[in-house]
């Protein structure tokens, strides 16, 4: 007579067989993210000579502006600044990257209904699903580690030294945290549903209203306070610049994902799978 | 113990769709049908014994475990074929197999291979490149792979061509064999008086009838063909109380008889007839009384 296997060794399998699924969707955004970041590191030796140009240039812009668009502060000659002023981009097209992945990646076996076969399997939702997410988790920091490499390796290949390079990598690993934020809420906006479709823009449109949730509050005075609201708000590369490492902000990113992905657990056990 | 048993098994979606009150025993090695037509609940039902829907009230119970509460230990023991399979594209049939088979232990790569040797099966044909028939194998297969104690298909059936639909019947009858319990919804009647020792007959969420196929024909009508002789109006026989819709056609009579076949044997030797017919109704037939007995009582 049968037997279920083990619950880590049918997590192992759904882990496996998710990395398996959604490498390929990992490379067609790392690899443009990877050479965006290159190209703008090969650029910092140039934009270093001119920096005293660039930040007069800067000077006259409102502060308000500086600091909605992460680049107050900036200082062209030392590659860890120089990166932050640019690295809001970064975590824009890493979030929507982790966002989506995180509102597919149950949604989609309902969707596609292969869902009825999966949790027909002898083995319960709650280690399906942490299978999935564990993989996601994976997928969003190779994500982060893949924009580290390029900007740390573009930089070695050019011939920078970098002064700070723990401040640099602090803040990929703050990024990495927002890339979990998303991922979960993503997957927690969308646990209920099963329609990727209506998944995927569900979740683009809270990745995009959480940054607009950071900009318009450092615009306004009286609005300051939403920006607490924002996970852009706490993976400012300006703010691990100051800092000079990670900021406290980072555990509230960690905790956010967590409760996001606890309650999405705890949604998904009581859902009927209709296909 | 029951393999299968449901307690007042109650599942309602808004608009009042769903299944209500649903009690149902099916013993060990029982091959046990569940007929109705689409939306009636049949898929509900399966879906529920699961785990995959939680109901609304009352209780499903596999081999004595609880449906939603032991999920896991239930669906270890359950072979489940969906009545539309999807498989996860960009994979080979083998892969997928493969995959669903790592939940079980011991390894069932031997019985897969042989499984998918019996349905014909390409392991190494991609998942997109199947029709819906080559898709429904891969399920069976998937669902047999694992050598389960109970067997709950949806619709099993549609979508095979008659060669696959005469290797399914060898796989269900030997399962049968081996003691499996089979629960099978189905609107295919032929399929399901070839194969069932019992049915139940579901309407709206509710079932409204349940019996085994031998009573079910038994205490239901017959379909009674006669020539007779073109002088006999045959009064007494048409007067026999259980004859309905009788058709005359010359010399020959044909028309539904419900009650003691003692009597119907009475009438007919008071008849001039020259030859006669009493077939048992097909299931078809038992159903669609069934359901024009309840319009009618509706």
């Amino acid at each position: 007579m049968a037997e279920s296997v083990s619950a880590a060794t049918a997590f192992a399998n759904v882990f496996r067989r998710e990395l398996a699924f959604a490498w390929r969707s990992l490379l067609v955004w790392l690899v443009p993210g990877m050479a965006m970041i290159g190209l703008t590191v090969s650029m910092q030796p140039e934009m270093s000579k001119e920096g005293s140009l660039f930040a007069e240039k800067l000077d006259m812009v409102p502060k308000e502006i500086l600091v909605a668009f992460g680049v107050q502060g900036a200082d062209f000659s030392e590659p860890a600044s120089y990166l932050a002023t640019n690295f809001t981009i970064y975590t824009l097209i890493g979030s929507v990257f982790a966002g989506i992945l995180g509102a597919t990646v149950l949604a989609k076996e309902e969707a596609f209904g292969t869902g009825e076969m999966l949790y027909t399997m002898p083995v319960s939702r709650r280690t399906v699903v942490l299978a999935k997410v564990a993989a996601g988790f994976v997928l969003v920091e190779l994500f982060a580690l893949g924009l580290a490499g390029a900007a740390f390796g573009t930089f070695a290949a050019i011939g920078v030294t970098l002064a700070r390079p723990a401040v640099m990598a602090a803040m990929f690993v703050v990024a990495g945290a927002l890339f979990a934020v998303m991922f979960a809420l993503g997957l927690l906006i969308t646990v209920r549903s099963a329609r990727p479709r209506n998944a995927t823009s569900a979740a683009l449109g809270l990745i995009f209203g959480l940054y607009g949730l950071n900009v318009v509050g450092a615009l306004s005075e009286s609005l300051t306070a939403v920006r607490a609201l924002s996970p852009f708000h706490y993976a400012e590369a300006a703010r691990v610049i100051q800092t000079g490492g990670l900021p406290a902000g980072t555990l509230v990113l960690v905790a956010v994902a967590l409760a996001a992905i606890g309650t999405a657990c705890l949604l998904f056990e009581r859902k009927d799978i209709h296909a | 113990m029951s393999t299968i048993t449901l307690e007042r098994l109650t599942k309602l979606y808004p608009g009042g769709r769903g299944v209500r009150d649903l009690d149902l025993t099916i013993e060990r090695g029982e091959v046990f049908g569940f007929i109705g037509p689409n939306g009636a609940g049949k898929s509900t039902t399966l879906r529920t014994l699961l785990g995959l829907i939680s109901p609304t009230a009352g209780r499903a119970r596999i081999l004595g475990l609880d449906a939603r509460v032991d999920g896991p230990t239930v669906r270890a023991r359950v072979g489940y074929l969906p009545s539309e399979p999807r498989l996860h594209d960009g994979m080979s049939v083998g892969a997928i197999l493969a995959y669903l088979g790592r939940f079980f232990t011991p390894d069932s790569a031997a019985r897969r291979r042989q499984l998918a040797e019996m349905m014909e099966l390409d392991l190494s044909r991609r998942a997109e490149d199947l029709s819906i028939g080559n898709k429904k194998k891969v399920a069976l297969v998937a669902a047999l792979q694992h050598t389960p104690e109970v067997l709950l298909l949806d619709e099993p059936t549609s979508g095979l061509d008659p060669l696959i639909q005469a290797r399914f019947f060898e796989v269900i009858q030997s399962e049968r064999a081996r003691g499996t319990t089979v629960f099978f919804s189905s609107h295919v009647m032929s399929e399901v008086e070839r194969l069932c020792d019992r049915v139940a007959i579901i309407r709206d969420g509710r079932i409204v009838e349940m019996a085994r196929m031998t009573e079910l024909r038994a205490r239901q009508f017959k379909q009674v063909r006669a020539r007779l002789d073109p002088s006999d109006a045959a009064a007494e026989l048409l007067g026999l109380a259980g004859v309905r819709d009788p058709v005359r056609d010359g010399e020959r009579l044909s028309f539904v008889y419900q009650g003691d076949v003692k009597r119907l044997l009475g009438a007919l030797a008071g008849a001039a007839v020259v030859d006669v017919t009493i077939e048992e109704p097909s299931l078809e037939e038992i159903v669609l009384s069934h359901y024009g007995k309840e319009s009618r009582d509706g």
